[in-house]
């Protein structure tokens, strides 16, 4: 339903900088993951869009019409907060018809248009309740109708599912992939799980420190991230220090190819892109994990770093085993230089 | 509750004892002697009961003058001190400015204070404004008891009201105006209700300030007492009284649970 483009957007708090200048275009329909560690800046970025924070600079530009400086009631943006938010004093109806409410719309026409909102949540039949009679899931969904009966131009949520127990958060993640696809309305979802980032999101925005890591489609982030930080944040990364010499890199005993400057140098391999080869280097199982369609084993390395890698389940292998086995595909990370990555 | 009886040991005995000896047997005693038309000396209870005094307290004008005084004077006085103190309490909690914990801390520095020393002080100043003897005088003095628990306790219950209800409801479109009236005011309403109802309960027995600054033109209802016990003869005029003052504040306290629900009331009073 809307474009949204933040240029040169920054935040600070006295003389903390909580989100640093940043450029960000979303388009229409899209849902935008923002994924980052605890207080990098991701409520702050939601919150500026929201209008419930001042950016100290930059735009926000809503289909093109600049609403950094207009307050939350006069932007069509509508948001989910982490905790719920819900009116205690009135009831499911009440919550979901306010904003109708305000809007002076007749009463037909907001009893019609809450019960759709309602059903689109699956919770026909709740409105009498009141919000403290709900679970913590019925909550969020209500929170969810409230926010869509207003049909805004941008959907924000930071963190909805964050206090709900792993199952229904993957239930309602779901769902809501399922609203935000019917109804097609562009999407800001804040969270710092990054398998709900990997399940949901069109794009992923990963941040770190106030500033974009990278931006890129969650296959693109999980097999090519950009910096030692995405490398390391998102899934199972082997992230071996070493050194670049001579076109190749040494790291943890292994010596591969890399076509990258002199000097120190991180190996980042993931655990399931290792291969058990004859020439490859010998390691020693310390421990070994059955995760179901596979076996995760953690092995030390030559010069005793840890090295997680994933065996097939097939194969028996035990505490104090020697395996052999080299990097199949790998990256390279050297400051101040593009990642060299493997063909 | 029978938890609680059972782990009552010996310090929960002292303390039995000593509630009833101090509170629930003098308020025995009131009881038996409002409802008492004899009680000859050697007998442990009345060797006469009846109602003969309430009918005789009843039929006093001056009586129900002063209980209309106390009830006007404890209205007035809520009402101002509403008027006064929940702007001052939402500014408090919601907005930032310099003098701000100074200002809280000189509404504790001045309760702190001996009471009855800060009321002769400012009834001393009171008689050089002529404000002694006059309804206005003892308005202003029972309006400054009460700052403290109308500031104190709607302050406490604004900042507890959640910041991102606010903003949810700003975000569905209502202005600044409608936040607080429809979302702000309502949550914060139970604790807001608790303050006015203790303050017009507390207003309505104050008895130091309305003595110094108002006897003996204004009234009130329990100068009226006061005066009852103090210079007649007959027990059971002040007794009646107390009885019929008590009735009332605890039906009110009571009704005030129910209706707020007695677990925002405790929060109202900052449990
Ligand atoms: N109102 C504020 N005043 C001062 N500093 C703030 C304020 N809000 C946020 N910050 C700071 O800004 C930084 C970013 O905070 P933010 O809440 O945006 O992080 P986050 O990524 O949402 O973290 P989390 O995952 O824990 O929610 C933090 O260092 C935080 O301390
Ligand atoms: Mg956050």
């Amino acid at each position: 339903m809307a474009r949204l483009s933040l240029a040169g957007v920054s935040k600070e708090f006295g003389s903390v900088a909580a989100v640093s200048p940043l450029s960000l275009d979303i388009t229409d329909g899209e849902l935008v993951c923002l994924l980052g560690p605890s207080g990098s800046g991701k409520s702050t970025l939601l919150r500026m869009i929201g209008g419930f924070e001042m950016p100290t600079a930059g735009q926000v530009l809503i289909d093109g019409q600049d609403v950094a400086h207009v307050r939350p009631n006069r932007r069509p943006t509508a948001m989910v907060f982490q905790s719920h938010a819900l009116w205690t004093h009135m009831n499911v109806f009440e919550n979901v018809a306010f904003g109708l409410k305000l809007r002076k719309l007749p009463a037909a026409q907001v009893h019609e248009k809450v019960m759709t909102a309602l059903e689109l949540v699956g919770l026909n039949g709740y409105e009498k309740r009141s919000p403290r009679q709900l679970s913590g899931g019925q909550q969020q969904r209500v929170a969810i109708a409230r926010c869509l009966v207003l049909e805004p131009k941008i959907l924000l949520m930071d963190e909805p599912f964050a206090s709900l127990d792993q199952h229904l958060r993957e239930r309602l993640r779901e769902e809501v992939r399922q609203i935000q696809r019917k109804l097609g309305i562009t999407t800001l979802f804040v969270t710092h799980a990054q398998d709900e980032a990997l399940a949901l999101a069109d794009r992923i925005v990963v941040m770190s420190m106030g500033a974009i890591e990278q931006v890129g489609t969650p296959d693109e982030i999980y097999a090519n991230p950009s910096t030692p930080f995405v490398a390391g944040f998102i899934g199972t990364m082997n992230m071996l220090k070493g050194i670049a010499q001579a076109g190749h890199v040494s790291a943890a005993g292994f010596r591969v190819k890399a076509d990258i400057a002199d000097g120190e140098a991180t190996l980042a391999v993931r655990p399931e892109d290792f291969v058990l080869t004859d020439g490859g280097l010998a390691v020693k199982v310390r421990r070994v994990v059955n995760l179901g369609p596979y076996l995760l084993a953690e092995a030390e390395g030559g010069d005793g770093s840890a090295i997680t890698v994933h065996i097939d389940k097939n194969r028996v292998v035990r505490e104090g085993d020697i395996l052999a086995i080299a990097p199949q595909r790998y990256a390279v990370y050297r400051e101040g230089a593009a990642p060299y990555r493997s063909a | 509750m029978t938890g609680w009886i059972k782990r009552l040991d010996w310090p929960g005995y002292v303390l039995a004892i000593f509630l009833i000896f101090f509170v629930l047997l003098p308020i025995l005693t009131v009881f038996i002697w409002a409802f008492t038309e004899q009680w000859f000396y050697p007998s442990i209870l009345p060797t006469k009961w009846g109602l003969k005094y309430w009918f005789k307290v009843l039929e006093r004008g001056d009586v129900w003058a002063a209980f209309f005084t106390s009830i006007q004077l404890s209205a007035i006085v809520t009402g101002l001190s509403a008027l006064i103190c929940l702007p001052a309490a939402y500014a408090f909690a919601r907005m930032d400015f310099p003098g701000k914990q100074l200002f809280m801390m000189s509404f504790l520095m001045g309760n702190a204070f001996p009471r009855f020393a800060l009321i002769i002080s400012i009834a001393v100043l009171f008689l050089s404004l002529n404000l002694v003897g006059t309804w206005a005088g003892v308005i202003i003095i029972q309006l400054l008891n009460t700052i403290l628990l109308m500031i104190w306790l709607p302050t406490a219950a604004f900042q507890g009201v959640s910041r991102n209800m606010e903003e949810a409801a700003a975000d569905v479109g209502a202005t600044p105006l409608q936040v607080f009236w429809h979302v702000t005011l309502p949550q914060a309403l139970p604790a807001i209700g608790a303050a006015l109802l203790m303050t017009f309960v507390w207003t309505f027995y104050e008895t130091e300030g309305a003595w110094l600054v108002g006897a003996p033109r204004v009234q009130t209802m329990p100068l009226m007492m006061m005066s009852m016990i103090n210079n007649q003869l007959v027990v059971q005029y002040g007794a009646v009284l107390s009885v019929a003052l008590w009735v009332p504040s605890l039906v009110a306290l009571l009704l005030a649970r129910r209706v707020m629900g007695s677990d925002s009331f405790a929060k109202g009073l900052g449990a």
